[in-house]
């Protein structure tokens, strides 16, 4: 009986696929970090604290926005250019990580599992919106 | 002598240069004549260290061949003294657009210990971290314990624990990277802090676990998360059936995430097939207002079949839907040629095909593992 209940419930959950557009999400920095980014970069091996592959971390909303964009969470953009720019806002096309994401001309990223089109499309929103910490 | 010592080299080449996590085989359980994976290693959850039956069955049951004891049998360690470790490289080819890449990296150097009596020891594992590029971080700054604790365990079944470990979930799949691993907190050095007891017996076993996040941000990775977790399983049909349900509440500053599942595995002597699966839902919401609630699906599902003594062929799809409102989800196929020519010795080999939505950018992952123990 019991695993009845469990598989109904995943059968009902999966049931609900595709009911949502991806724009209905909310193209914000903080989800996305949370989200996103979190989970599938900030792992042991590659963009944790711990390991910091290629100089980058990624762990900390804060910290993976300082190193994507060159800016500071809640502070005024600076006119330095920063040493970095992964992320150039108002323009997703003209971005790093978006390149990186989608695999084009560049390493993909994450290396063995590529995001879903759904998850690349919301942080190519992001950008376009001028990438905000938010 | 020479062999300790040629081993103990090799150990310390290893360890030069690895990373990686330890973990069980689930299709070991049932169908080896072990109902569960305690009676093959010491841990009540199964992985890491073996005990005398598992090291037994090391080298009659699942590789017919070589002594599975400590250095071969050279050596045998005082009473309170347990000891084990894995040593596991890697040779790897990925096929992605617009490169094809070979590695040959390190995956794992760990080193087990339990000091202690009948029922109370200290189990410890230590190892190196690393990753399959370049550069390195310098040796000490790689070491690192993804395990110490203080375990009691009692001849009835029953056990309690304190220190760093993962909770009891889910299949325990060697596979770090498998998405019921990866994306639902036990990816590898992940391992929270934390107290669990629980139980194992003959037919079902439980286990309670209330963890918190490890003190220094420069222990591990992943959710800083505390919480709890809870793992039930019964076994039946002469123990070749097992289900298990399972409970995950995580909170972080980030948000919370409430994750159900489901396990089971089946056993069918007569074909040698083992069928595992596991799915698992999340409930996923944010803090300040960072974004709507959500759900979540991890999930896997797999075959092996044993082809001989030495032999185990598998094959598993596995799917991560990271908001299920969407119709967006990264899938995987993978093969596995597992072969065991002798006690202490593995090598495996795993194909996997990872793509989102229609595989119209897939990844081809071939990995062969070269793994022994000590």
């Amino acid at each position: 009986m019991g695993s009845r209940v469990w598989i109904g419930g995943a059968l009902l959950a999966a049931s609900t696929i595709g009911c949502l557009d991806s724009e209905a999400r909310p193209a914000r920095w903080s989800y996305i970090h949370a989200t996103i980014i979190q989970p599938a970069c900030a792992t042991a091996g590659c963009h944790s604290t711990l390991t910091a592959a290629a100089g980058v971390t990624l762990a900390s909303r804060e910290g993976a926005y300082t190193i994507l964009t060159g800016r500071i969470c809640g502070e005024p953009p600076s006119a330095v250019t920063p040493p970095r720019n992964y992320v150039t806002p108002y323009a997703s096309e003209a971005s790093q990580l978006y390149y990186q994401l989608v695999g084009e001309r560049i390493d993909v990223m994450p290396p063995d599992n590529p995001l879903p089109a759904g998850e690349i499309e919301l942080v190519a929103r992001w950008i376009d919106d001028g990438a905000a910490c938010d | 002598m020479r062999l300790i010592l040629a081993t103990l080299v090799v150990f310390a080449v290893a360890a030069w240069l690895a990373p990686g996590s330890a973990s069980a085989y689930p299709q070991f359980q049932l169908s080896l004549g072990a109902e569960r994976c305690s009676t093959c290693h010491i841990s009540p959850g199964g992985g890491g260290l073996l005990n005398a039956y598992g090291r037994d069955e090391a080298g009659t049951t699942i590789s017919d061949g070589g002594d599975g004891r400590l250095l071969h049998g050279l050596w045998e360690p005082p009473a309170w003294l347990e000891l084990g470790g894995d040593v596991r490289g890697a040779i790897a080819g990925k096929a992605r657009t617009p490169q094809t890449e070979v590695l040959a990296f390190p995956m794992q150097m760990d080193v087990y210990a339990r000091l202690g009596g009948e029922r109370l020891a200290a189990m410890i594992t230590v190892g190196l971290r690393g990753g399959a590029r370049d550069p390195q971080p310098p040796l000490l700054e790689r070491l690192v314990s993804r395990e110490h604790y203080l375990l009691y365990q009692r001849e009835s079944g029953s056990y309690v624990r304190a220190g760093r470990f993962f909770p009891v979930l889910g299949l325990r799949l060697a596979d770090h990277t498998a998405y019921v691993r990866r994306y639902l907190g036990a990816n590898t050095l992940e391992e929270p802090y934390g107290i669990a007891g629980g139980y194992v017996g003959e037919s079902w076993e439980a286990h309670l676990s209330a963890f918190v996040p490890r003190p220094i941000d420069f222990l591990g990775a992943g959710l800083q998360e505390r919480g709890a977790a809870a793992y039930v399983e019964k076994r039946w049909l002469d123990d070749t059936a097992a289900f298990g349900a399972q409970l995950r509440v995580g909170t972080a500053s980030t948000g919370a995430r409430v994750t159900a599942g489901i396990v089971g595995k089946r056993w069918f002597p007569d074909a040698g097939v083992m069928l595992l699966g596991e799915l698992n839902l999340v409930r996923r919401s944010l803090a300040d207002d960072a974004g709507p609630t959500h759900y979540q699906l991890a999930a896997y599902g797999g075959a092996q079949k044993r082809i001989g003594t030495r032999w185990w062929a598998g094959a598993a799809v596995q799917r991560w839907q990271p908001d299920l409102r969407l119709g967006t989800s990264t899938d995987a196929v993978q093969v596995d040629l597992q072969y065991f020519p002798r006690a202490h010795f593995e090598l495996h080999l795993l194909t996997r095909l990872a793509g989102a939505g229609d595989f119209e950018r897939p990844g081809l992952l071939s990995l062969l593992q070269v793994h022994y123990y000590l």
